[in-house]
């Protein structure tokens, strides 16, 4: 098994590498001249260009260029962002935070109705009740999120006025930043109406982003359970006796949940892409939104190392899915 | 059964609504970027004060949503199918060489295929557009992009599963190899999941090609494309809430039957996985 993990691992090396000269060289296709983008507007003299040009390393050959990038990039050197001058890693875990707990809150919505609407509509095979499932998980499959995000923002927010339409947390509030969490900063804050208002931020978003996960997990539950409902050993429980709750909950769905495991993993590259169109729409301060901003100002360092970061992530998760599949999967365990 | 009937339901829809698309200037009664400054954001008939010359409406611009929509169809329905066409063709060639060739070509072409894999889909056609410039072309170039590795890897995958078979051993030892081998013998017996695939890659490439649109990376006002239409009257939502719910609901419309389709095909044409519904 640890071999499994050891060769799974090192494969992330080149595929790493790839990505960082993937962004490197698609940047280095971009328009307009780097140098002349952070010289400004007024135009620079021949001396100073070529100053800029030694100072920044872009006087060198490209391919030595991607090794000295390279080497930065793997001590943590992202370089600075051209609008703000602060280095690209400070702003991305600055910012990380508020992308990470919105992500959590969409999964963590996902998945409490999706296993049980699936297990439910698997069970309930060919009912009214696995129909109206799995209607509803593929209008939701198809759901473009920008358009969702806007329905409920006019029936929650203008219509109802129930709902908060952008941010984090009423600016009236004042919460000290320790986790970057907002709901357990506010509740380290100890302030129960700060709580209560991020919490109201929350929901909208959560929702809008959860869309797309809750539908997809909800498929593969029924689709897995039904798969497993079938098997030999099932049909042995019940043939013994065992009562169907068991036999639903205790026999099958411990097997049933090892694809779903997969699954959800792989939402990962999911929520990031809802977490662009999300953050923007709600404007919720997070990477997605900092990203597209970015790509709009023509912040190139920024573009490339959110990228790289984000890319980064998904593979560091699909590492992490894989050992939890072989954990939980006893044939692969030996 | 009840899976067939609903996908062949999902199939006239589209066919209907591609049919729409190409007869627009024939079926639409106003030009859609004409400007009716009388009427502005006019409601659609059910909502009382409405223009019984705009059934569905006008925008801020005082333009007949009807037949923007209509004409937006014509950009939705035919960048995804021509987005799903070269992602398709590319991804077979690339696929059939990674998976005829084997050694170091197929382990180069499988590690470029992991790595735009790793980068989220809306997240590499947006660096993309970012590169290229925002324009509808280019975000169409961006989805087919991101949308050809899973191409790429099917084509792979049955490529190497048929070339074990007798039939393509007799072919070959009929003299059959390269490309002929590839399209006279291989892609016809592997063509089911390529169908399947090409399906589900259309509804992806209509919600890619509205998202950037509505991001403003896509087409640019006033070209009616769905998800520019969106972004355009978002600005309008409370003042004039079907702006907004219309060409949303036509790209939900729109991708719901395409992957009805994709679903009823995978059932019909693979019949491996027992009918799912």
């Amino acid at each position: 098994m640890l071999q499994i993990l050891f060769r799974r691992l090192l494969l992330v090396i080149p595929t790493f590498i790839g990505i960082v000269a993937l962004t490197f060289f698609l940047i280095r296709l971009a328009p307009g001249d780097p140098i002349l983008l952070i010289a400004g507007e007024h135009g620079v003299s021949a001396e100073r260009y070529a100053e800029l040009q030694q100072q920044l390393g872009y006087d060198r050959p490209l391919f030595i260029q991607f090794i000295d990038y390279l080497w930065q990039v793997l001590h943590g050197n992202l370089g600075l962002s051209v609008v703000t001058q602060t280095p690209v890693l400070e702003e991305f875990t600055s910012l990380f935070p508020a992308t990470l707990e919105l992500s959590l809150i969409a999964m963590l919505l996902a998945v409490l109705i999706a296993i049980p609407a699936g297990v439910m509509a698997a069970v309930k095979r060919n009912t009214i009740i696995d129909h109206s499932i799995t209607t509803i998980s593929l209008i939701g499959y198809s759901m473009p999120i920008f358009w969702w995000a806007l329905l409920l923002i006019l029936l929650f927010s203008v219509n109802l006025g129930w709902l908060p339409v952008a941010g984090r947390l009423n600016f009236l509030y004042d919460i000290e930043a320790v986790t970057g969490f907002m709901l357990i900063d506010t509740l380290i804050a100890n302030d129960r109406g700060a709580f209560v208002d991020a919490l109201h931020h929350l929901i909208l978003p959560a929702i809008v982003l959860a869309t797309i996960p809750l539908a997809v997990i909800t498929r593969m539950t029924r689709s897995s359970m039904l798969e497993v409902l079938r098997q030999d050993y099932i049909r042995t429980a019940r043939a013994k006796g065992v009562s169907e709750f068991s036999v639903i909950f205790k026999h099958a769905l411990r097997n049933a949940l090892i694809p779903v495991i997969t699954v959800i993993g792989l939402q990962t590259s999911i929520l990031m892409t809802g977490a662009i169109l999300t953050e923007t729409i709600f404007s919720w301060p997070g990477i997605g939104k900092w990203l597209l901003e970015a790509v709009y100002r023509r912040d190139y360092p920024v573009v490339q190392g959110g990228v790289l970061l984000i890319a980064g992530l998904v593979i560091l998760v699909n590492v992490l899915v894989d050992m939890l599949y072989v954990l939980v999967n006893p044939r692969l365990r030996q | 059964m009840r899976s067939n009937r609903v996908a062949i339901a999902a199939l006239l829809l589209l066919i209907t609504m591609i049919i729409c698309a190409v007869l627009a200037p024939f079926i639409v009664s106003h030009d859609p970027n004409e400007q009716y400054t009388s009427v502005l954001l006019s409601p659609p008939f059910w909502v009382e004060g409405s223009h019984a010359d705009f059934i569905l409406g006008t925008d801020d611009l005082g333009r007949d949503m009807l037949s923007r929509l209509i004409y937006g169809a014509r950009y939705s329905l035919f960048l995804g199918l021509a987005i799903v066409v070269i992602a398709l063709f590319s991804g077979v060639l690339i696929g059939a060489v990674a998976g005829m060739k084997r050694g170091i070509i197929e382990t180069v072409i499988l590690r470029l295929m992991d790595i735009m894999l790793a980068i989220p889909a809306i997240l590499l056609a947006i660096v993309i557009v970012a590169i290229l410039g925002a324009s509808l072309i280019n975000a169409a170039i961006a989805v087919s992009i991101v949308l050809l590795p899973h191409f790429v890897r099917i084509t792979r995958a049955a490529v190497i599963t048929e070339l074990n078979k007798d039939y393509v051993l007799a072919s070959q030892l009929d003299g059959s190899k390269g490309s002929r081998l590839f399209f006279q013998t291989l892609l016809p017996n592997i063509s089911s999941p390529l169908i399947v695939q090409s399906t589900l890659s259309f509804s992806n490439a209509i919600l890619d090609i509205a998202a950037l649109g509505f991001l403003g990376l896509g087409a640019q006002p006033p070209t009616p494309e769905w998800g520019t239409l969106l972004s355009t009257s978002r600005e309008f939502i409370e003042l004039a809430p079907w702006t907004v719910t219309l060409p949303g609901l036509a790209i939900l419309i729109t991708v719901l039957a395409s992957n009805l389709l994709g679903d009823g095909l995978r059932d019909a044409l693979d019949p491996r996985i027992e009918s799912s519904t």
